[in-house]
């Protein structure tokens, strides 16, 4: 088969000494980079792309492809830890692997991540080997309207999601849906919520508010208690690997995880956001098994399966970027122009045009993968040692790399400024018991959402008909309100107020 | 910003040391008089890392250095339609150490936003032209209309329909929405509805499902799409064809006089700026966009390289000022 003779060609030029020696480095940076809170993939590779072009097209792509898993996969590392997602699908990892690494379990955490990440980042490769070119028509299907509608089928997903009162979940919502309205409207270009200053007419970058929410909230918190009474992290760590048990747990989760990752990922804008939101509420609706902790406190399927899901989305969503030549997000816009630099077009033609880097991206990136998997199971037990040295220095270094992070993407003293001021949000949620994660994704979702929605109307001449007359919209659509409904019912409810009352 | 100066070699010159000391910032701008540069060039970028603006500065950044015997530091300020970074140069002092790289979206950005205060662009000094780029118009490759006169009359056409006609753009307000309204203007007026996007892919992907009819946007970015056949091309602002699309017509060739836009992205100093300063940083800025590599990282981005003189650039920013001006009043294009 055809498929075969073509991965054949990629690993062919992906295993020259080279090409693997740039995948190494690019995945080393890439989790170093991540590790560090703050400092993501875009501004890394925006500051290398120059170095790139001395070196061949192939091996630029490559390195570039390792920094952006490398970041992705650091910075499920620093979500484990310390509380600190650096990327907008890290979000719900961190319930479930910041309470594991509490409870002295970051390393199966850790170790958990690693796997799942890998599984799905295979399994995402051999999806984007095989059906990369039919996909692509897919990506064209989704309009403003079905847009719309998918996000609409999140954000519902999103109050089954929290634990605890439902009012909080869509309260949290809302407020999300408002923070992220702040700045310029798609629509009119005219500025909401900026209170004339200039610095908000971007809006809110999504990184000071979840290095906000949740990296200085928790510190504010851990601070408030007395020194007898903090759980920073049990410092008896009990074991680094995940026992027999944990393995067969979360095994099925992982799966579960890759298969929404690989669908999502293709869609532009949400899609790693999504699935990996998506992931985490199916494992909540999963009945648990004797002797597992509620999701929420510390179970491995919360932290394998959405680390999957965002994993094989990232891999998918190399589908619009390499076929079509549309970036996904910010960071696949800088491949594009990594492309170009090089004399490449990205878009249909690239995999006739240019089998060999095509196909060798492709093959490179389940390389960056393995590579990422050898690279970081070692570093594992360094990684939870962290976590062993003393609270007073190691806050202070998280609050100043923190700093450092956003300060770096604008160079604004203003947003460390905003970190600081949803930092002390973040510490007023945690004393009233609310869960973020709602929050952020209204935040992620809400403007695009809107934006959606808006240009749909637009485009119908405000003929609202144009949501139901759709079949995708409307199909998403019907199952938001069949998720809806399944809230609302008696039976469900009552097993939400079971599984989710906080001890 | 003291920290990212880079001390170039110990003993470059007294003159530098007596700057660290920080003696007098008098003596310093005295300096600037006769021997700009003696201390690093910082090039303020008002936007982040990785879009056209920050390319077109880093481009050069090699080159120019060499040329000045300083180091040029790169300050990304994102923020506020470029706004913020503009603001920064704006304020700075006139000793030609804290330059703009500016985008041409100063010339428009004073006439849509009325609320919020933009930098006004005439009150830079104008240093150089770094790299330009013409529009292209598009349609989905589905649509029945061959060229600019068969889309005049599309158009006519469909704006008479219930359907009506819609026209997509990277953004409220961008160069990409002001076209549009400018060539609307030349076929008459149709009607024509503007639906906004941000940015240019999400776009692309409506005007090849054929959601919206029309586009301008960038030949840099849009150039791929025609080649593979998904939209079709019906002609370039530029001046000249571009080497990208040979086989697209000009619009003075398709038959619209008096439509030469283009994007450009310039050098600009703070108000004020001593002549000798400007003659030195432009003669740089040329020699480094002279150089073969240069130049080929410029056209494979599908832009061209600028050059010129520093009254070039002050042409090109007063005649795309007063043309934004006319377009966004007569067309009531508000941002705020």
């Amino acid at each position: 088969m055809d498929l075969f003779a073509n991965l054949a060609l990629g690993f062919d030029v992906a295993f020259s000494l080279t090409n693997l020696l740039y995948a190494f480095i690019g995945c080393l940076l890439g989790t170093l980079i991540g590790v560090l809170p703050g400092v993501g993939p875009l501004a890394t590779i925006a500051m290398l792309l120059p170095a790139t072009y001395a070196l061949p097209p192939v091996s630029a792509l490559i390195m570039l492809a390792g920094i952006f898993y490398g970041a992705q996969y650091g910075g499920s590392t620093t979500s484990i830890l310390v509380n600190l997602p650096g990327e907008a699908s890290s979000v719900v990892t961190v319930i479930d692997g910041f309470q594991m690494a509490r409870k002295g379990q970051g390393g199966r955490a850790l170790a958990a991540s690693a796997i799942g990440s890998f599984f799905a980042g295979c399994a995402g490769t051999l999806v984007l080997a095989a059906f990369a070119a039919p996909l692509t028509q897919l990506a064209f299907k989704f309009g403003p309207a079905e847009n719309f509608a998918l996000m609409v089928l999140g954000l519902i997903s999103a109050v089954v999601l929290a634990s605890g009162s439902v009012i909080k979940a869509i309260a949290m919502t809302v407020l999300g849906l408002l923070l992220g309205l702040i700045g310029t409207d798609v629509n009119t270009g005219m500025t909401r919520f900026t209170m004339n200053k200039p610095e908000l007419i971007d809006g809110i970058g999504f990184i000071v508010v979840a290095m906000g929410i949740y990296g200085y909230g928790e510190i504010i918190n851990t601070l408030s208690q007395h020194r007898s009474e903090r759980r920073v992290a049990n410092t008896k760590i009990s074991g680094l690997m995940p026992t027999r048990q944990e393995l067969r747990r979360m095994f099925p989760a992982i799966f579960r995880g890759t298969a929404l990752g690989s669908i999502l990922g293709i869609l532009p804008g949400s899609g790693a956001v999504m699935a990996s939101f998506a992931a985490y509420t199916i494992e909540k609706k999963l009945p648990l098994t004797d002797g597992e902790v509620p999701l929420g406190q510390g179970n491995i399927r919360g932290v394998a399966s959405p680390e999957a899901a965002n994993n094989a989305a990232a891999q998918t969503s190399f589908i619009p970027l390499l076929t079509l030549g549309l970036p996904a997000n910010a960071v696949m816009a800088m491949m594009v122009g990594a492309m170009m630099i090089h004399n490449i077009q990205p878009g249909p033609t690239v995999i006739t045009s240019n089998p060999a880097l095509f196909w060798g991206l492709i093959a490179s990136m389940w390389i960056g993968n393995m590579m990422l998997v050898v690279l970081n199971l070692p570093l594992i037990g360094i990684w939870v040692k962290l976590l062993s040295v003393p609270y007073r220095w190691l806050f202070p270094s998280i609050v100043l790399f923190c700093a450092i992070g956003v300060y770096s993407t604008n160079n604004l003293t203003f947003d460390i400024w905003l970190v600081g001021i949803f930092g002390v949000l973040g510490y007023v949620f945690i004393k009233l018991d609310i869960e973020s994660g709602p929050l952020l994704l209204g935040f992620i979702l809400g403007p695009m959402m809107e934006e959606n929605f808006r240009r749909a109307l637009n485009l119908s001449r405000g003929n609202w008909s144009i949501f139901f007359t759709q079949p995708l919209s409307a199909g998403l659509l019907l199952a938001a309100f069949l998720v809806l409904v399944m809230l609302m019912m008696p039976a469900i409810k009552k097993k939400r107020a079971e599984t989710f009352v906080e001890d | 910003m003291h920290a990212k100066r880079i001390v170039s070699g110990f003993a470059k010159s007294t003159a530098f040391l007596t700057l660290a000391i920080g003696l007098s910032a008098i003596s310093s701008m005295a300096h600037a008089q006769s021997a700009w540069p003696t201390k690093p060039v910082t090039f303020v970028v008002g936007y982040p890392p990785g879009g056209q603006t920050d390319f077109a500065g880093r481009v050069v950044v090699a080159n120019m250095q060499k040329e000045l015997g300083q180091p040029i530091v790169i300050d990304n300020r994102g923020g506020g339609g470029g706004n913020i970074g503009s603001d920064i140069v704006m304020q700075a002092a006139p000793d030609g150490y804290k330059l703009l790289v500016g985008n041409g979206v100063i010339t428009i950005n004073p006439h849509t936003y009325r609320s919020t205060p933009m930098v006004d662009p005439l009150k830079f000094t104008p240093i150089g032209t770094l790299l330009t780029s013409g529009l292209v118009l598009v349609v989905p490759a589905t649509s029945p209309v061959k060229d600019y006169k068969q889309f005049v009359q599309y158009i006519k056409d469909k704006a008479k329909t219930p359907e009506g006609v819609n026209y997509g753009s990277s953004g409220a307000g961008s160069l990409t929405h002001v076209t549009m309204e400018l060539l609307r203007e030349r076929m008459g007026k149709p009607e024509m509805n503007h639906v906004p996007y941000k940015g240019t892919a999400a776009v692309a992907v409506d005007l090849i499902a054929g959601r919206v009819d029309a586009l301008f946007d960038a030949t840099s970015v849009i150039s791929p799409f025609i080649k593979s056949g998904q939209m079709r091309a019906l002609m370039v602002t530029s001046a000249q064809r571009v080497p990208a699309l040979p086989d697209v017509p000009t619009a003075a060739e398709a038959g619209v006089k008096d439509f030469e836009i283009i994007s450009f992205i310039g050098l600009y100093g703070p108000p004020k700026l001593p002549a000798d300063v400007v003659k030195k940083a432009n003669s740089a800025m040329n020699v480094a966009l002279k150089d073969a590599t240069v130049r080929k990282n410029i056209i494979d981005r599908g832009d061209e390289p600028g050059g010129g003189s520093a009254e070039d650039l002050g042409k090109l920013t007063q005649t795309h000022f007063k043309l934004w001006g006319g377009i966004v009043k007569a067309n009531d294009i508000r941002v705020d």
